[in-house]
């Protein structure tokens, strides 16, 4: 059902996770980088240093909204879930945050975001957070947004 | 540590995307990016509610939020504690986002498809800088760090200055070029333009300019078509930070809409200055009436601040005051001498065309001027070549072909858009001021004039 979902989420580099806590009080916080398993599960990386809040909620509870959009086009996709792992990123994760880091700066500095800061996102130490998709939402602003896509191709 | 809303007054300018997750009363959160969070006072925001309701829905169902913002000058991240107030459908809140959006719209070619439904007011329970969002820099590699300015020191003084140079004003054109060299030379304003309504066609024209490589003085934009047009329909000041961003937004909804093959006009063209990354109109007003726009643009995102625009409507209303004051100046009694002048040149040859049903005026080919210029003059040139050479303004407001109006007829922004479109596009006719109301008709090339029904 997800085999799309690497493909759609291509080139969308800015990504933040909203989570929230037993009492339903959201957090959100950037994440700095996404892969996807043979198993098409999909994995975000979250800063432990800004993260702290959210992977609290993620360990608590599991329910995940993970935003992703490209700064340039503001296409955006939303992906929901439950988390099934968390983890420690270690060197396995290495390539995926800093290639995310890599591709991150370029775009963002692309459409006018100060050189220096765009290349120094805190990104490690972070963790993995391993999800079950349920959900993926169109998202980019205009008349589709909030329309449910299935494997990249609109329900 | 909570730190005052006031102090993140450039993460409300809406030039980076802002993150705001809600969460459903199940307990499914939801996450999405906002065009911008809407300063309100030191304890409020609204949100702006376009076209997806799912954040609106949520907050009706649990009124927290998270919402986080980056300052576009340094990437520092900040997040904000919200609890959902109430919306807004109506009111001077909604009227001003809804303004901001419209022009963005009207821009983009969606006017009225692409509009704000709803102000959402949270009030902000806490504002924290995001700790360790970034690494520190390296020493000594703060040269890549946008420096902000913040407004010049002494502004009331130079506001005096400003207006006292109005005051002094003897002409509409030395009032519009001084407003707009002190708005350089004392607030650094460094583009800036003058925009008057003609009324009948429902347009402005471009009357003044300063600061960039053309005038564009007679460059028409229509009423309620882009920035400067939503402003003068509206009748309200709008400040847009981060343009090229804003219009970004503006395709991808317009992608959207094409995708489903709704109608959108073509994009209305930037006025004045390429690349202007940041500009602010405000309309010209005196009582009810709407007589221009007064425009300012920069290269610099974040050149435009809150006093800017505070400062500039006050200005804003001087120019307006000035405007009106020239609109209808008593002239000179005198009776024209009908002198004949010198001899035209026969080295240069000009061909004039008229265009009766647009009272346009073409020369050698090439668009001149229309309306009520575009009447005065044929009127003169026809004269002219009848062995006129001076003029007056009393008998171009008496001549009923040219239909001023009796009150308020504006004929000295008429006669200075077409003294300045002669100078650019025919510098061989020229309007030579002889003393007050009065003028003469230089002409040094040999004409051909040539009256057509239609173009």
């Amino acid at each position: 059902m997800r085999d799309g979902l690497p493909r759609l989420l291509e080139g969308l580099t800015v990504i933040a996770v909203g989570t929230r806590d037993a009492d339903l009080v959201p957090s959100c916080v950037h994440a700095v980088g996404v892969a996807f398993d043979a198993a098409g599960r999909m994995t975000v990386y979250v800063p432990e240093a800004s993260g702290a809040e959210s992977l609290a909620n993620v360990a608590a509870g599991g329910a995940v909204a993970v935003v992703f959009e490209k700064p340039m086009t503001h296409r955006t996709v939303q992906v929901k879930g439950r988390c099934v792992a968390l983890r420690p990123a270690g060197e396995v994760d290495r390539a995926a945050v800093e290639r995310w880091a890599e591709r991150f700066a370029a775009d963002v500095i692309a459409v006018g975001a100060p050189v220096g800061p765009s290349r120094r996102i805190r990104r490690w130490p972070c963790r993995a957070v391993t999800l079950e998709v349920t959900d993926v939402f169109e998202q980019s602003p205009g008349p589709h947004a909030g329309e449910r896509l299935a494997g990249g191709v609109p329900a | 540590m909570s730190v005052p809303l006031e102090s993140l007054s450039r993460c409300f300018a809406g030039i980076v995307p802002s993150t705001i997750v809600t969460c459903a009363a199940d307990g499914t959160p939801n996450v999405t990016y906002l065009s911008q969070v809407y300063y309100l006072d030191p304890s409020h925001v609204a949100i702006s509610c376009q076209f997806f309701n799912k954040t609106a829905k949520n907050l009706r169902e649990n009124p927290r939020a998270m919402v986080e913002l980056w300052d576009p000058a340094t990437l520092d991240s900040w997040r904000l504690r919200l609890r959902y107030v109430r919306s807004e459908t109506e009111g001077p809140l909604f009227d001003a986002m809804a303004l901001r959006i419209e022009a963005i719209a009207s821009h983009t070619g969606m006017a009225g498809v692409f509009r704000l439904r709803s102000a959402d007011v949270c009030e902000v329970l806490s504002a924290e800088k995001v700790e360790g969002f970034l690494d520190a820099a390296p020493p000594g590699a703060s040269g890549d760090e946008a420096s902000v300015a913040d407004g010049p020191l002494g502004e009331l003084r130079a506001l005096s200055i400003v207006s006292a140079r109005l005051n002094r004003a003897t002409c509409l054109e030395g009032l519009l070029a001084d407003a707009l060299a002190a708005l350089d030379e004392l607030f650094r304003f460094r583009h800036s333009m003058v925009l008057l309504l003609e009324e009948k066609c429902g347009t402005l024209v471009t009357i003044a300019s300063r600061g960039y490589e053309g005038s564009g003085v007679g460059a028409e934009v229509p009423l309620g078509a882009g920035l400067v047009g939503t402003v003068a329909e509206k009748r309200a000041p709008v400040r847009l930070s981060g343009v090229e961003a804003l219009l970004r937004y503006g395709r991808a909804v317009r992608n959207g809409v094409e995708r489903d093959g709704g109608a959108v006009r073509p994009e209305v063209p930037l006025p004045g200055l390429p690349e202007a990354e940041a500009q602010m109109a405000l309309p010209l007003l005196v009582e009810d009436r709407l007589l221009g726009v007064l425009a300012v643009e920069s290269r610099d995102p974040l050149a435009f601040a809150d006093w800017h625009e505070t400062f500039l409507s006050v200005i804003a209303n001087q120019i307006a005051i000035g405007i009106d004051r020239f609109a209808s100046t008593a002239d000179d009694e005198e009776e024209p001498a009908g002198a004949a002048g010198p001899a035209p040149s026969a080295a240069a040859r000009r061909s004039f065309v008229y265009y009766r049903n647009d009272d346009c005026v073409f020369v050698d080919g090439e668009y001149l001027v229309r309306n009520v210029p575009g009447k005065i003059l044929w009127k003169l040139l026809k004269e002219h070549r009848e062995g006129r050479r001076e003029f007056t303004n009393r008998e171009l407001r008496l001549d009923p072909k040219l239909g001023l109006p009796a009150f308020k007829d504006n004929l000295e922004s008429r006669l200075i858009l077409l003294r300045k479109r002669l100078e650019e596009r025919c510098p061989e006719v020229r309007f030579v001021p002889l003393r007050r109301g009065r003028f003469a008709l230089e002409v040094g090339c040999v004409m051909q004039m040539e009256e057509r029904d239609a173009g």
